[in-house]
């Protein structure tokens, strides 16, 4: 089961909205969900994610590599995401009515 | 700082740096140097050294942890030394040497030759003496050596003066009880017989080795967490299990026997015949209000020859260390007067070993149970990894 501090998740949630280097993911990432991820953390999930196939390098000149998500990546971060709203809806659900 | 932390990458294995070390470094140059920082990119490294290096570095690591741990045990264990005197025995035979090994050995000449010999002073200041006395007897060696003729006595010590003086007294005793002369008296150790580096170093290698192969085969399983987890939670129930269940305390004493295994057989059966039996749960107000008392004192008690048939041993386990303490004394004071009864068999038997007073319960062993829960949860984590990992490969899902 994914975590919502999962980073491989946090880095494809950021990359949702176009392409982005490390650092500007990790900022992205701090802003939205609170995670401060560091950048061990953050070069793990890449790796991983780059090995998957769910992120894709982007051509650039600067030092500092972009990363875009690649439609199997965009693909599986939808399914997860609607694997996420439908446990959450359902938790919610059950709160009201406990 | 942030030096540091750049030099960090070279922990990476090398075909993730020759892929990501240059964005890496720029990432680095961005985020603030703080310690923080600087463990995230350490665990990071490890994280990627343990699922894309190769088994043998990992191998290489745990082993030379082992040496490591190896010669550092060799140092935190304090040295032993042996000292060792020789005595002629001549004809005598193994019965009656044995009969003096067995008084020599027995528990109050053995606490004399603590206090005389001044061994484990340290030891003394914490632990009871009946331990002390029992760790001695680990100790002490009485062996044939060179021969029929000659009785080799060697006592280990934390130091040469005292492994010396302790083997003097013992080959003493062995002279006082006219059984031998004195042909080489304890020698002064000149150097410690342990702890040996080499040992250890070997010993220390090999657990790495093994360790290492378990880790570099199961480390791409992703189960270190699990097992961490699930075998915490093993040690935490089985010391949870140890700790509900009753604490017994175990007394025991041992008589010289010098006659027949049959006379030996019909001194046990009347002692632990029905009615005699009966009689020790009457006087000691055994088991209140449970029926068939007499079953449970069976149950627990057990008499059994030892050292081949030349002693009784008498042991009884109960929650109550005193009641179980009393029990063995009044079955040793039967054996005794079943002997008095039998005049031919009195001269055979002698007291060597009074009932002891247990000091800590012999059951339940709570390390061993939490140490039993902790393999068990181990166990539990590689299986469920070994099928996690048939089950649904990673990264072929994520495909």
């Amino acid at each position: 089961m994914t975590r919502n501090n999962d980073p491989a998740l946090l880095v494809l949630a950021s990359l949702a909205d176009g392409d982005k280097h490390g650092y500007a993911m990790m900022e992205d990432i701090e802003r939205f969900s609170g995670v401060k991820l560091g950048p061990g953390t953050l070069y793990g999930a890449i790796t991983r994610l780059e090995e998957s196939g769910w992120i894709a390098p982007v051509p650039s000149e600067d030092r500092r590599q972009p990363y875009t998500l690649t439609p199997v990546g965009r693909k599986s971060l939808e399914n997860e995401l609607s694997m996420l709203d439908s446990v959450l809806k359902t938790a919610m659900k059950r709160l009201k009515h406990a | 700082m942030k030096n540091a932390i750049k030099r960090l990458i070279s922990l990476y294995p090398q075909p993730w740096r020759s892929r990501y070390e240059s964005e890496f470094n720029a990432l680095l140059d961005d985020v603030p140097p703080t310690w923080g920082t600087f463990f995230n990119v350490f665990g990071g490294a490890m994280k990627m050294q343990f699922k894309t290096g190769r088994s043998w570095k990992i191998v290489s690591a745990c082993a030379l942890a082992g040496v490591i741990a190896g010669v550092a045990l060799t140092w935190t264990i304090p040295h032993r030394y042996v000292s060792t005197a020789i005595i002629e025995m001549g004809d005598i035979g193994d019965a009656k040497i044995n009969a003096v090994a067995r008084t020599i050995l027995s528990r109050a000449p053995l606490t004399r030759l603590i206090v005389e010999a001044d061994l484990y002073r340290d030891l003394r200041a914490t632990t009871p003496i009946e331990e002390i006395v029992e760790r001695l007897t680990q100790d002490i060696r009485i062996q044939r050596a060179g021969g029929k003729q000659f009785v080799a006595v060697s006592v280990v010590a934390s130091d040469a003066e005292r492994a010396q003086k302790a083997a003097q007294i013992l080959a003493a005793d062995f002279l006082d009880a006219k059984v031998g002369t004195l042909v080489d008296p304890a020698s002064l150790p000149v150097s410690p017989n342990g702890p040996r580096l080499s040992r250890n170093v070997v010993i220390g290698l090999l657990a790495g080795v093994v360790s290492g192969s378990l880790f570099a085969l199961f480390a791409g399983l992703k189960v270190w967490k699990l097992a961490a987890g699930l075998g915490i939670a093993g040690a935490i129930a089985g010391a949870a299990v140890a700790f509900a269940m009753p604490e017994r305390f175990a007394s025991a004493a041992v008589l010289r026997y010098d006659g027949s295994p049959a006379g030996m057989a019909q001194l046990v059966a009347a002692v632990t015949g029905d009615a005699s039996l009966r009689d020790v749960v009457q006087r000691l107000q055994l088991y209140p209000g449970e029926a068939g008392a007499e079953r449970t004192l069976r149950e627990h008690l057990h008499i059994e020859p030892v050292g081949n048939g030349r002693a009784i041993s008498i042991r009884f386990d109960d929650r109550n260390r005193y009641v179980a303490q009393k029990v063995v004394a009044d079955v040793v004071s039967r054996v005794i007067d079943q002997a008095v009864r039998s005049r031919s068999e009195l001269r055979l038997v002698e007291l060597l070993d009074p009932a002891s007073l247990p000091l800590h319960p012999y059951s339940p062993k709570r390390e061993m149970m939490a140490g039993a829960g902790f393999f068990a949860g181990l166990l539990c984590a590689v299986l469920l990894g070994v099928w996690g990992r048939f089950k649904r490969p990673f990264p072929a899902a994520a495909a």
